[in-house]
Order: C-alpha cells, then sequence, then structure tokens
C-alpha cells in the first residue's frame, strides 16, 4: 500500500478524516498548524507501516528517519526547509523521533517526505 | 527557565493548562494521547527556552551554523539497563540539519536544558514517541 493522502490513510484504518482531527483552536497560534500536522503524520505513518509495529528489540528490522534540512539556501534550499536524507537503526537506537514516525521501508519514508512535505514543515517549522 | 510540569509552563506562558488542550476523544485513544503530549512537550520547551528577566523567547536560528541546537534522544530498546524500553539517554545537538521530529518545537539552547526535559519530562516523551502494545 502506498497512501498519498490523510484521508486515504483515515480510510485505510476505517477513521473519519472529517472527525478524527481535533479541534486546535485553543492552542497558541503559532503552534496549531503543528498539533494538526502532528497528528495527521502519525495516522499517514501508521498507514505506511501497514500496522505493522516497529520493534526496537528486532536486530533485523531497519527502522527509517529523515534527516531535514532547515537551513535557508537561496538556490538549494530557499524556503528554509527540505528533505535531506535517508538513514536507518537497528536496535541500538537512540531516537528524538522514536516509533510515532519511522518507517520501516525506505521508499515509504522517501515517499511520505515528498508527499507530505508541508505537514513535516508544519511540524517542525515555528512560523509567526 | 525549568518548569517541573506542564501547569508550571502554562504559568510562565501565560496560558490556562485546561483550556490550552483540544479535546481529543474523537481520536483513537493512543493517538489522541500521543498528540496531547506532543502539545503539552511543546509549551514545556517553549517555557524553558523562555528568559523571564529579559521576556524574550529563544527560537532556533538554522541559518546560523555556529548555533547549536540540543535534543534529547532515548533509548527505545529493552536491555538490562533500559527494563521498560524508554529512557531517557543523551543529549545531542544540529547545527542546520536535523533528524528530530520537533524540529524548532523541541530543541532547547543548551545541552543541559536538553538532559532536563529528557528526565523531568520523560514521560510525556514516552507518550509520544512509544506505540502502545496491540
Amino acid at each position: 500500500m502506498q497512501p498519498i493522502s490523510f484521508e486515504q490513510a483515515c480510510e485505510f484504518f476505517g477513521y473519519d478524516p472529517n472527525k478524527v482531527l481535533p479541534d486546535v483552536s485553543m492552542f497558541p497560534v503559532e503552534h496549531q498548524k503543528a498539533a494538526t500536522a502532528t497528528h495527521k503524520l502519525m495516522i499517514i505513518h501508521d498507514a505506511y507501516n501497514e500496522k505493522k509495529k516497529v520493534d526496537w528489540n528486532n536486530q533485523k528490522q531497519r527502522k527509517w528517519r529523515g534527516w531535514w534540512d532547515m537551513e535557508q539556501h537561496p538556490t538549494r534550499n530557499p524556503s528554509g526547509f527540505r528533505f535531506y536524507g535517508s538513514y536507518y537503526v537497528y536496535t541500538d537506537t537512540f531516537s528524538t523521533g522514536g516509533s510515532r514516525l519511522c518507517f520501516l521501508r525506505e521508499e515509504d519514508l522517501l515517499h511520505a517526505a515528498k508527499h507530505h512535505l508541508e505537514l513535516f514543515r508544519d511540524m517542525m517549522v515555528i512560523t509567526q | 527557565m525549568r518548569p517541573n510540569s506542564f501547569e508550571h509552563a502554562c504559568q510562565v506562558k501565560g496560558y490556562d493548562p485546561v483550556k490550552i488542550l483540544p479535546d481529543v476523544s474523537m481520536m483513537p485513544a493512543s493517538l489522541g494521547q500521543a498528540v496531547l503530549n506532543f502539545i503539552m512537550l511543546v509549551i514545556i520547551t517553549e517555557a524553558m527556552n523562555y528568559n523571564e528577566d529579559t521576556k524574550e523567547q529563544w527560537e532556533p536560528d538554522w541559518n546560523d551554523g555556529d548555533q547549536e541546537k540540543w535534543v534529547p534522544w532515548f533509548d527505545m530498546e529493552v536491555d538490562n539497563r533500559n527494563p521498560s524500553g524508554f529512557r531517557f539517554d543523551d543529549s545531542r545537538y544540529d547545527y542546520t540539519v536535523t533528524s528530530s521530529t520537533g524540529g524548532s518545537r523541541l530543541c532547547y539552547q543548551n545541552s543541559e536544558d536538553a538532559e532536563y526535559a529528557g528526565t523531568t519530562f520523560t514521560e510525556l516523551f514516552r507518550g509520544m514517541m512509544v506505540l502502545p502494545k496491540a
């Protein structure tokens, strides 16, 4: 399965995409998009992994994560946010993202990073 | 400053700790808690990066290649040192590129603050980062 949209990921799990998102209007404005994006990405991520659980004690299971370039550059990164590369870990894993946003296949990470770049940006970049 | 709780962080930033949290009852339970934990950690980090004396809010400048951005790292592997499968391991820093899930929202000015957050709010990080067993 290659879920492309949040709606497709919701369909995969039987969620109603119109009801599953919380009202974040009481949250500070600069973080509202981040809260929504984080929730969407968690559902999308789970769909990519097709309900398979990340097992940190499984030495044969690769856990893929992304590097993100946050430095603005006039040619290579004019917006100040771009996917930079992928890496994986096995069990000697010291993580900042844990099981929620790591992928079991590199192609899924690359696919998600490409198609959901704006959600990753909303989650990681503070805008006023 | 270093809040000792989410409520303390809200107090520092002038937020109502009850009203600021969204209703996540319509969400699958494990996802709802993860989102709540993310929100609480964002507020806690915001308070930690706030200077009460100068009223200045520190935010990472990813275009400053000399500025260190510190994040807590967690050990996810069960072993004798880590029977629960989740513990703070160390703080590490980025300059312009990060693999941290939180990006600008969950990073700190120095290693001591990252360690403080990772050790004081371990359970919030766990709830955000660990998938519950089916």
